[in-house]
């Protein structure tokens, strides 16, 4: 009898361990209940792990992970066109969230789930993957022949000191631009404000006009993003050029024209430029503010003109920030979404052809179509996308900036955030401000 | 339980000596530096207080509100009825309900409580409710009072008050003492154990606090309402300020939680202690709930529980109504009823199934729904069976390194989740779980396991031992024993640990948020959190469809597992 108890209790124990594990391996292909049922998440995306031994002669499956805001619908056209042209490639496009593309990669390229091909941000992540051997590098996609076409090669992540390009940029963006209402302002015969002096009589006529001004999602990311805008025009070039190289012998921070910056946003937020209480807007909530027509300029990056677009009734234009205190760069910053290779890819050299078709002029000048800025200076916008073209001549009449990275690099981006939300509801001085950003980078780089 | 949690603790130990800018890269031996740096960086620190001062709020208003609203309605008629309305909140997720605040306090006039008091009260700009660091703390903190008292805490001590002997009552009530006298000195003394174990427990929750936090305010503005939670979560996310100072900060956050858990254990020998007959001076007293039979005390008594209700439901309300407008509608006057209310309904509610707004498509609300029923009922089965198993074993055998087991049940169960929640997702994905829907289950059956063994445990101790016996004599096996004797037996203890732990699963969004990236993965939670940061959701007929939706299983849910529901929060508050 007890050996019986004692036998049945293994085999209890085994069925258990059996059915972990059947639990474990059942969902693992396409299915289990990972399918999404109606594929109604764009390009009947897929979330199959591609198939490394399909056989000679079928297609090799090459997976990527795109952003899942804006680049869907360009990615259905890729994947359209560029399997009709290489048919031994099959593309599994899959849309992910933004918090799986920053520095989440650097779990995700290293594991068995990895992606052949991900979207990432430019600045520091990806640099950061290289140095981690995630991701390979792209020299002989982004030949001399190709940077030299490039918009700006310095904006696009040509990596630290080794000179190695590690991302391809895709599509470029300008953060922020300022979107005007055009109907609403030609109504009040407003034009588009060049000085801040005009900037600020603007907003006096949208305030007597019972609207607000300018609206942003200063709850989040947009302020960092904007404190770059502000910082291009109240730091000289070397300044400003000083906090992209994030020098270790230096804090570049400590730069009077960096704490000015802060001092003119608040100069925006006292002159009644900026919309009341914006520090309680997110991103979605300024934009919908923008939408019903309460505020008429929005504070936003370039690519939302898709969304925007598509959900306004009105006329949309855009213009940059006027000049601020000094002769900084005076550009909104220029980002670049950008794609890596996995270091662990079964298929390295397919994945490269995909990029190559990505950055033919092809596909660079399909990216308008999608409200997208492309990287490559002789693709021709100027009629294509009205709107959008207005945003590059203003850009490029002063010249592109870097892409300034630490705006967008997780921990400096938050001490903006504070820093900014301070300034602009009183609870720190613009000095304090600049103090508390330059701290963190002072200790953060002593660590 | 070990593999899933055990050594991603231990791996949370070992990498908080060590300064990891990438995985990949060597890791390099800091000694005590990342524990050095969370007091001196101005993270931690700030986190850590505005935790405590949440906590102590939370803790101090609860059980105030919860004694009064329990003595209030312990004996009421409609005890059943205020029970379910004042859970409503508490059922409906923490994500949605932090969502939904964050909208009714838009700072724009167009918000609704920004136009309730323009309109109605004559204020006469909008209130910056969430952007001002000066205030937001505040903001949340009286946010946290609707609902104050509610749901499980009066569960717990409304269940705590009935169990008062009757005698006791009646012995009490000859000897004429005030009210007063009797709540403080008899009502009071006789629950103290619970109301004890309950208030440590609320504290060490307190240091878990996130998601109603992290949906309302993202820890903004300016980091002002950025709890411990948020800040491991964030780190975790983005691995800010790198892997070794965020796993410093979740171990320092585990010794805290631990030393409440010491206080808890304390305070709970102590209360049995006190049940014993140790600790109980004036036992012989009535309680408060007589009190408030008297009918000079029914006016205001129905007055203070019918404005409670409708604080309650209030977003709940506004949310249902918000449903039924169009986007121009709800900028236009926020206060009117829709012109088109069941047009705009079926187009809201069509967006949001379908995910589809104009040109954009979102994940829609049925994928969502796919994937919350699947992760939850797959978690839900392979969670009951193991804790069946363990339990029953724990509770009616002996055998070697039982003591030794139970120990490290109970140490599992102790460190929260956001102690070793980063290491967890290295390992997770060293493991191959990341994004994949069925890699979330093994981890929810782990984390949810020990609590639920140690309840299952409790079930089993008092199992008659004379079933079983005769059970073995009639020839039955181990194997067939369990299954058709013990196992349908058990069955409501199953029905209540299954419920609560429903709950838990379908809620969850902290280890779904960083387990699963890719949008056709998404849960209802996530998706709903999600919303919040995700470009182009510009319509809020679409938001509040989603809402709505998302309200509407939990809604349902408790309405028909009702009895299940309290009685699994009974056990466990009497386990407590």
């Amino acid at each position: 009898m007890r050996r019986n108890r004692k036998r049945s209790v293994v085999l209890l124990w085994i069925l258990a361990a059996a059915l972990v594990l059947a639990g474990c391996s059942g969902g693992g292909g396409s299915g289990g209940g990972e399918g999404a049922p109606g594929g109604e998440n764009g390009g009947g995306m897929s979330g199959e792990r591609p198939s490394g031994s399909e056989g000679e002669t079928e297609a090799v499956s090459l997976r990527i992970w795109i952003q899942s805001v804006n680049q869907p619908e360009f990615f259905q056209w890729v994947k359209q066109e560029f399997e009709a042209s290489n048919k031994d490639i099959k593309l599994k496009v899959e849309a992910q969230a933004a918090n799986a593309l920053g520095d989440a990669l650097d779990v995700t390229l290293g594991g068995s789930n990895a992606p052949d091909i991900a979207a990432t941000w430019g600045g520091l992540v990806a640099p950061k993957l290289y140095r981690g051997k995630r991701i390979l590098p792209l020299d002989d996609v982004i030949t001399p022949e190709v940077e030299a076409n490039l918009l700006d090669a310095a904006a696009y992540n040509k990596l630290d000191g080794d000179g190695v390009f590690v991302s391809l940029p895709l599509a470029g963006f300008a953060s922020p631009v300022i979107f005007y209402n055009k109907t609403q302002f030609d109504k009040l015969g407003l034009g588009i404000p060049t000085t801040y002096d005009e900037l600020k009589a603007v907003a006096q006529s949208v305030r007597a006009a019972g609207k607000q001004p300018l609206i942003a999602g200063f709850s989040t990311w947009p302020l960092p993003h904007f404190m770059q805008a502000i910082h291009a025009r109240t730091m000289p070039a070397e300044e400003f050029g000083a906090l992209i190289g994030r020098p270790k012998d230096k804090n570049p921070y400590d730069a009077a024209g960096f704490a000015e910056g802060f001092r003119l946003l608040k100069r925006y937020q006292d002159d009644g430029i900026f919309a009341d209480n914006i520090t309680g807007y997110d991103a979605n909530m300024a934009h919908m503010e923008f939408i019903a027509q309460n505020a008429l300029m929005l504070a936003a990056p370039s690519l939302d003109l898709l969304t925007l677009n598509q959900s306004t009734s009105f006329e949309i234009g855009a213009f940059v920030l006027p000049p601020g205190a000094s002769d900084g760069p005076l550009v909104s910053g220029v980002y670049s979404d950008v794609l890596v290779v996995g270091a662990n890819t079964k298929y390295p050299e397919q994945a490269k052809r995909l990029l190559r078709f990505l950055l033919s002029p092809e596909a660079q000048a399909k990216l308008l179509e999608f409200d997208l800025l492309p990287v490559l200076k002789d693709v021709d916008i100027s009629q294509a996308n009205p709107a959008l073209s207005e945003v590059v001549a203003a850009i490029k009449a002063k010249g592109v900036s870097g892409f300034y990275q630490n705006y967008s690099t997780t921990g400096i981006d938050l001490q903006l955030l504070t820093a900014g939300g301070g300034v602009l509801t009183g609870s720190m001085s613009p000095e304090d401000a600049a103090k508390l950003v330059a701290d963190y980078y002072q200790s953060s780089e002593l660590r | 339980m070990f593999v899933f949690v055990g050594i991603p603790i231990l791996l949370s130990a070992y990498m908080s000596f060590f300064r990891i800018e990438s995985i990949n890269a060597p890791f390099e031996y800091v000694g005590l530096r990342n524990f050095a740096d969370a007091f001196q960086r101005r993270d931690f620190l700030p986190a850590m207080g505005r935790t405590l001062i949440l906590g102590v709020f939370s803790v101090v208003t609860n059980l105030a509100a919860g004694l009064v609203l329990a003595a209030m309605l312990v004996n009421h008629k409609w005890l059943n009825f205020y029970r379910y309305i004042f859970f409503v909140p508490t059922v409906v997720s923490a994500i949605t309900m932090g969502r939904l605040w964050s909208l009714l306090l838009i700072p724009s006039p167009s918000g609704i409580m920004n136009s309730v008091l323009m309109n109605v009260f004559g204020l006469d700009k909008p209130i910056n409710w969430l952007g001002d660091p000066s205030i937001a703390l505040y903001v949340v903190m009286g946010l946290g009072l609707f609902g104050v008292g509610g749901g499980v805490t009066l569960i717990i001590f409304t269940t705590a008050m009935q169990n008062i002997p009757q005698e006791l009552k009646e012995a009490a009530s000859i000897d004429g003492v005030n009210a007063w006298q009797r709540f403080i000195y008899m009502t009071i003394p006789m629950i103290w154990p619970v109301v004890s174990a309950w208030t440590v427990l609320s504290m060490i929750g307190a240091f878990k606090t996130f998601e109603f936090i992290y949906a309302l305010t993202g820890g903004g503005p300016a980091g002002a309402t950025t709890t411990i939670a948020i800040l491991l979560y964030e780190g975790g996310k983005w691995s800010n300020n790198g892997y070794g100072y965020n796993a410093a900060m979740g171990l320092l956050l585990t010794l805290m939680i631990t030393v409440f858990t010491c206080i808890y254990l304390w305070a709970g020998s102590r209360g049995r202690r006190a049940e014993s007959g140790q600790g109980s001076p004036m036992s012989k007293r009535r309680d408060l709930s007589e009190y408030w039979r008297s009918r000079w005390y029914k006016i205001p008594r129905e007055f203070y529980l019918l404005t409670n209700l409708v604080l309650m439901l209030f977003p709940l309300i506004f949310m249902f109504i918000s449903v039924m407008k169009s986007n121009a509608e709800f900028y236009a006057n926020s206060l009117a009823w829709p012109a088109h209310p069941l047009e705009n309904l079926r187009e809201n509610l069509r967006m949001a199934w379908t995910g589809r707004v104009g040109a954009v498509q979102f994940t829609g609300f049925g994928t969502m729904l796919f994937n919350t029923v699947f992760l939850t009922a797959a978690s839900l089965v392979f969670m009951l069976f193991f804790a069946l198993l363990a339990g029953y074993a724990m509770g009616t055998k002996k055998f070697g390194g039982k003591t030794a087991i139970l120990m490290i049940i109970l140490t599992l169960q102790t460190v929260p989740l956001f102690g070793y929640i980063i290491p967890m997702q290295l390992f997770l994905d060293k493991a191959g779980l990341i994004d994949r829907l069925w890699g979330v289950v093994p981890v929810y059956v782990a984390v949810s396991l020990p609590s639920t063994i140690v309840l299952m445990q409790g079930f089993f101790q008092s199992f008659p031992a004379e079933i079983e016996e005769a059970a073995l004599i009639d020839g039955c096996g181990e194997v067939r024993k369990f299954f058709f004797i013990v196992a349908p037996m058990a069955k409501p203890a199953v029905a209540s640990m299954a419920v609560i732990n429903f709950m838990g699963y379908w809620n969850e969004v902290a280890l779904a948020g960083l387990m699963l990236n890719s949008e056709h993965l998404r849960t209802i939670n996530l998706g709903v959190l999600l919303m919040n940061s995700q470009s182009g959701v510009s319509n809020y007929g679409y938001v509040f469809g989603v809402l709505a939706l998302s309200a509407v299983p939990n809604l349902l849910f408790f309405t028909l597992f009702q009895r299940h529901i309290v009685e699994g929060i009974q056990v466990g508050s009497l386990k407590g």
